[in-house]
């Protein structure tokens, strides 16, 4: 990875000032730029492996005079990282936070405290297993273990779909119709440490698309003598509505993230399917892989073949997992005779499968005419998913669809002493 | 407020920085200490507006005015003030 600020202290960037350039970066780094460009202000952040690079970047920049307007908080732990992160949002900040794996799991009190505070903090995580059977290499739990804390989540495939969608992010995030904090994640070192030309966006041209954060209700700015409390509501008198207007701004946040998903396409030139789904060659297809982060390369390619080889197949990158795409997955599997989630994570003794299948399965249920659904576990605790293995995938994907029968529901991709 | 019971359209959507959440949920009854201000000693200097962590007094004409709807009697105020013009009394 070259650095970005040179051991000189000369900071020339090809491309020269205020113009949209070029740079090879990997996806921490990618990330990182993301909240520089968003002009992030505060960031509480604290290292952890494969985030690090994300952490020290940032740092960087901090130390080198490039982000002047931020302040780089170094507290004693993940759990104080999002502490900060509540009290600085709540104070008027725009906020970033980057982590991954046991720091995240160490957050999870905070996290669900921003949420409910509906304060629009922005984490990047980079996907690594938990702890234990964990590794320093990624699968989705540590940002699927989010899914009930009321976070936005959406899923990146490489370096330059990781800096869209973080600065995208703080614009969902701060709109006055979800006020929620938002989780952007991709897998750690496949994503997190793979280095691609990636297009940087003008910076004058995101603080246009991107205005200063203000949230509309919540200030704790002593001049304006507001009364501020954390308290609980008592016998929880409002819970209950709280949660439903949580509910609801999730529902807005698809109709934000496709607009926010449009917006930038018409600025910058890049799109990411509609902003919650994007569909690959789906046209006739009988059968249909569903993929979320780097997988969804992997699995592309495969369709390309397969399709040249003349099989029916076609792919849906599930970009948004929070708020899950419901209306456009039924819509994308209309006529649709088997469907395979890729699920890079884990739930023993789950209902049916991985967390991505369990959704889905729930999102199609009450369809009348509804696909056969295969739930595919692989590249668990780390373990590299090959070419070889997501082709595997879809051809029982296809078989099912041809047979119109599933030998089974759940298949353990790469089990070593299986015969599958 | 209305009478009517207020539904999600009504109440804020965070615990932090509203109004409209504490004015919903009396806390005054916490209390187990009442603060009383004597107005004649109050020289309305404003020290215990500045320090009341619930940002529940205001200066009056007379002197520091307490909402007793949501103070919780922590003393901060009374611990505060330069001229002990405020009173911990023992709710009855």
């Amino acid at each position: 990875m070259p650095s970005q600020s040179n051991r000189d202290g000369k900071r020339g960037i090809i491309g020269g000032n205020n113009m949209s350039k070029r740079m090879l970066l990997d996806g921490n780094h990618a990330a990182a730029w993301s909240a520089r460009l968003a002009k992030a202000q505060v960031i509480p952040i604290y290292p952890i492996t494969p985030q690090t690079e994300c952490c020290t970047q940032l740092s960087e920049f901090v130390e080198h005079g490039e982000m002047p307007w931020a302040s780089y908080v170094t507290p004693e732990s993940e759990h104080a990282v999002m502490g900060i992160a509540c009290g600085a949002s709540a104070g008027g900040a725009r906020v970033f936070t980057s982590s991954a794996a046991q720091g995240v799991v160490f957050m999870e009190e905070n996290i669900w405290i921003a949420a409910g505070n509906r304060l629009p903090i922005v984490m990047c995580i980079v996907n690594r297993a938990i702890a234990n059977p964990g590794s320093l290499r990624p699968d989705c739990n540590d940002s699927l273990l989010q899914r009930d804390a009321g976070w936005i989540q959406l899923y990146c495939e490489d370096a330059q779909d990781a800096l869209d969608t973080g600065i995208q992010m703080f614009k969902i995030c701060e709109d006055e119709r979800v006020y929620l904090p938002g989780i952007f994640a991709f897998e750690g070192y496949v994503v997190g440490h793979c280095a691609i030309p990636v297009e940087l966006p003008d910076p004058e041209e995101v603080d246009d698309f991107l205005p200063p954060y203000k949230h509309k209700f919540i200030s704790l700015d002593p001049e304006l003598r507001k009364y501020t409390t954390t308290t609980t509501p008592r016998r929880g008198e409002f819970g209950t509505e709280r949660v439903y207007q949580m509910q609801v701004a999730m529902e807005n946040a698809k109709k934000v993230i496709k607009e926010v998903n449009e917006d930038y396409a018409k600025r910058f030139g890049r799109k990411y399917g509609n902003g919650l789904i994007e569909k690959y060659r789906c046209e006739d297809a009988d059968a249909l892989l569903i993929t979320m982060g780097s997988i969804t390369g992997t699995a592309r390619k495969i369709v390309d073949d397969l399709r040249e080889e003349g099989e029916p197949i076609g792919l849906v990158k599930l970009r948004s997992f929070r708020p899950f795409p419901t209306e456009d997955l039924r819509e994308a599997v209309k006529g649709v005779k088997a469907v395979g989630f890729v699920d890079r994570n884990r739930s023993p003794g789950s209902s049916g499968g991985g967390i991505g299948r369990i959704e889905t399965a729930n999102a199609l249920y009450s369809l009348t005419e509804k696909p056969l659904l295969l739930g595919f576990f692989v590249g668990l605790v780390g373990r590299d998913v090959m070419p070889g293995d997501v082709r595997f995938i879809a051809e029982k994907v296809l078989k099912a669809a041809e047979t119109g029968k599933a030998e089974k529901d759940t298949y353990w991709v790469q089990l070593k002493g299986e015969e599958i | 407020m209305s009478s009517r019971t207020p539904t999600w359209r009504d109440i804020p959507i965070s615990n932090l920085g509203s109004t409209k959440m504490t004015v919903l949920n009396k806390t005054g009854d916490w209390r187990t200490f009442k603060p009383v201000v004597d107005v004649d000693t109050c020289i309305q200097c404003g020290t215990c507006v500045t320090f009341c962590p619930e940002g529940i007094i205001t200066m009056g004409d007379m002197g520091a005015e307490i909402d007793y709807y949501f103070c919780k009697g922590c003393g901060v105020c009374a611990n505060e003030c330069p001229v002990k013009a405020i009173e911990m009394v023992k709710e009855e």
